[in-house]
């Protein structure tokens, strides 16, 4: 299994900007309410990542409690919102229609430049080593048509998917892309023969994570690959701000698997990992930013001394060595279907 | 072939355990003898037979032999094994000379059915395999130039070693160590034909080479430097490969005691020509690490692949051999004074 180290240079406010952002969390949790807890189907489920049932409660974040897996760390919402309001969410909430107008707008360069074409150039380089003619395309969910322009550039695919996209797909990119309008879990068997699958982000927020892979899995091609990306708990600035992280918050959020997690889910569903990596830019930079807007805010002596005491050297390499063993909280996984 | 290849090996020292462990563990392959010049009792318990002549070895119904003797000794067996039809797995360098070489290749092409392979493992490592994979996709252009470095420290015993003695290894750290980066070289971009050079022996003053410097040129103008040393105190493998778009820079290679490193690393990156300073000279670098080392076991696999699928070695093969040391000897001849010095050119 390769693992990856990324060395890159942008901040957390450049992805997400303060303003806007607090603002889309306070759009979010109002419409949690309307959406989601006000209807009232709130269902128990067992951890998302190994199926345990031992649990433990940890916190309540817009009003929906959060459970730590006793077994493999992850954490998750328990009861949760059913899967046909968690859907309904994503196509009716307008905190999404605020993301993108404003968080993603204003953020809109730096995505591009080191989110976006990176993206595209892992899928193409992954894609490259295993396919010597890659034929079939998906993106399961795609949220952003500037990340579809990459992919579109890379003249790659004879046949590029958007599956059940959360955004219109701009004017330009429909001659490029064919469009399937329904739910991957409403795709039969046959239907679409892929060679690559990529999911970027929707792990952490969709009802059931093994059924999802699971049906990614019946679209591959024997050998196919998936790739998707997700937050994982095991990350740092999760782990140290925990429930006072702003980036822990349902729905998006309702699954932030271990990496331990991650890979007892994706080899149980048919996967061999073949990249498991935490290639995240921003853990030490999200903490400061947490520490310097909350002067009551605790986080362990030795962090705050690091973070006060030394400069960006040590902010790097420490984001570095995160990085090397696993312990950033983005992570992304290149699978493939056994 | 549906039954298992037996295998002997000639030469029980460390290279020959390593080939032990890894044959042991092959579901193809079984072991039925091994020799060495020590006598039995001073070697480690075996479960087959032992010899400390070769040729018993060689009479017993053994499909293929593993050779991991001093390079004086390996050019008699390897030919003698040929002869007797078996398979051929050969340490580097076969030999002290290119005539050793030249040799085997003659017996190999004199019994065309059996299989002769060399141990160039560093082509299996998954750092270098990766590194051909990207290469081979296109995506970061054609290769410019390289840089390799390959280098270790000698330690207290190193004169009395058999590698330090030219009578038994032929040549210094460019033919014992240094032989596997110009393999690398080969691999990624075929032979050269230009050669510059300096080769000295000027800390360990023994009678072979401690340190060669070498620039190469080829026929597409790709260069690549080497630099092979056994006065590198702080042991190390780097290879830097430039391309047209990018990068890539093999670092650390692993090994038994992890001396190059706990880690292979690949670095990869695209080369950043935006209007944006800050990006110059400074891109985006994707580090990819390697914890284990698969390189016996898979040049193995290859050579039973060949074996059983009666295929022609195309890794190692007696002709990526036969390049690299004459490559090796073209550098010691490049350098006019180490040539006078020892009473004229090698090749």
């Amino acid at each position: 299994m390769r693992q990856v180290v990324v060395s890159d240079d942008y901040r957390e406010l450049e992805i997400w900007p303060s303003e806007s952002f607090n603002r889309y969390l306070e759009i979010t949790e109002k419409e949690v309410e309307r959406l989601l807890i006000s209807r009232g189907n709130l269902v128990d489920v067992c951890c998302p990542a190994c199926n345990g049932d031992r649990r433990k409660i940890e916190f309540k974040k817009f009003g929906l409690e959060y459970v730590e897996c006793m077994d493999c760390k992850t954490l998750y919402i328990s009861p949760r919102p059913s899967e046909e309001d968690i859907n309904r969410y994503f196509i009716d909430s307008k905190a999404l229609e605020f993301w993108h107008s404003h968080v993603v707008e204003e953020s809109l360069k730096t995505r591009i430049r080191h989110l976006f074409r990176p993206r595209a150039m892992w899928v193409a380089n992954l894609t490259r080593e295993s396919f010597e003619s890659p034929g079939v395309f998906v993106e399961v969910n795609s949220m952003y048509n500037e990340f579809l322009e990459e992919i579109s550039r890379l003249n790659l695919f004879k046949v590029k998917i958007v599956l059940d996209p959360l955004i219109d797909i701009a004017e330009s990119l429909k001659k490029e892309f064919e469009l399937v309008n329904k739910s991957i879990m409403r795709v039969s068997p046959g239907e679409i023969d892929a060679d690559v699958v990529t999911a970027f982000a929707v792990i952490n927020r969709v009802f059931n994570p093994e059924s999802f892979l699971n049906r990614i899995r019946t679209i591959l091609v024997d050998n196919g690959l998936l790739l998707f990306t997700t937050s994982t708990i095991s990350g740092f600035d999760l782990q140290v701000l925990w429930e006072n992280s702003k980036t822990i918050f349902p729905p998006e959020r309702i699954n932030l698997l271990s990496i331990e997690g991650i890979v007892k889910l994706v080899e149980r569903c048919g996967f061999e990992i073949i990249e498991l990596s935490t290639p995240g830019q921003l853990d030490v930079d999200v903490i400061r930013n947490a520490i310097r807007s909350d002067d009551k805010l605790e986080v362990p002596r030795f962090i705050s001394y690091l973070l006060n005491n030394r400069g960006e050297d040590a902010y790097c390499s420490f984001q570095e060595f995160l990085q090397r063993f696993q312990l950033s909280s983005h992570v992304r996984v290149a699978a493939k279907k056994r | 072939m549906d039954k298992k290849i037996k295998v002997g090996i000639v030469g029980f020292g460390k290279m020959g355990k390593i080939r032990k462990g890894v044959i042991d563990n092959h579901p193809d392959l079984s072991l039925e003898g091994v020799c060495d010049i020590v006598t039995l009792e001073q070697t480690e318990p075996l479960e087959c037979e032992f010899s400390q002549d070769y040729e018993d070895l060689l009479k017993t119904d053994t499909d293929a032999i593993f050779v991991c003797t001093p390079n004086k000794f390996t050019p008699e067996i390897v030919v003698s094994a040929l002869k007797n039809s078996k398979h051929v797995f050969c340490e580097k360098p076969p030999g002290r000379n290119l005539n050793d070489i030249q040799n085997i290749i003659k017996a190999e092409q004199e019994n065309k059915g059996v299989k002769l392979k060399f141990g160039f493992n560093h082509r299996y490592h998954g750092a270098v395999m990766e590194a051909k994979s990207v290469i081979e996709s296109g995506r970061l252009g054609k290769i410019l130039w390289m840089r390799g470095i390959y280098g270790k420290s000698g330690g207290l015993d190193f004169e009395k070693q058999w590698r330090s003695n030219k009578e038994i290894a032929g040549g210094g750290i460019l033919l014992d160590q240094g032989i596997h980066m110009i393999d690398l070289f080969r691999l990624f971009c075929g032979d050269f034909q230009e050669v510059k050079s300096f080769v000295t022996n000027s800390y360990w003053n023994l009678d072979i080479e401690d340190n060669a410097l070498a620039i190469l040129r080829n026929e597409k103008d790709q260069m690549a430097m080497l630099h092979s040393s056994s006065t590198q105190w702080k042991h190390i493998f780097s290879l830097e490969i430039f391309l047209e778009e990018g990068y890539l820079i093999i670092s650390g290679i692993l090994s038994s005691t992890r001396s190059y490193g706990q880690d292979e690393r690949l670095i990869v990156a695209t080369k950043q020509f935006e209007n944006e300073s800050f990006a110059l000279g400074n891109p985006r670098e994707e580090i990819t690490y390697f914890n284990r080392d698969r390189s016996w076991e898979l040049e193995v696999e290859d050579f039973v692949e060949c074996i059983k699928s009666d295929r022609k070695v195309t890794v190692g093969s007696s002709e990526d051999m036969l390049k690299a040391m004459e490559l090796v000897y073209r550098i010691y001849d490049a350098d006019r004074k180490w040539c006078k010095a020892r009473g004229g050119k090698f090749i």
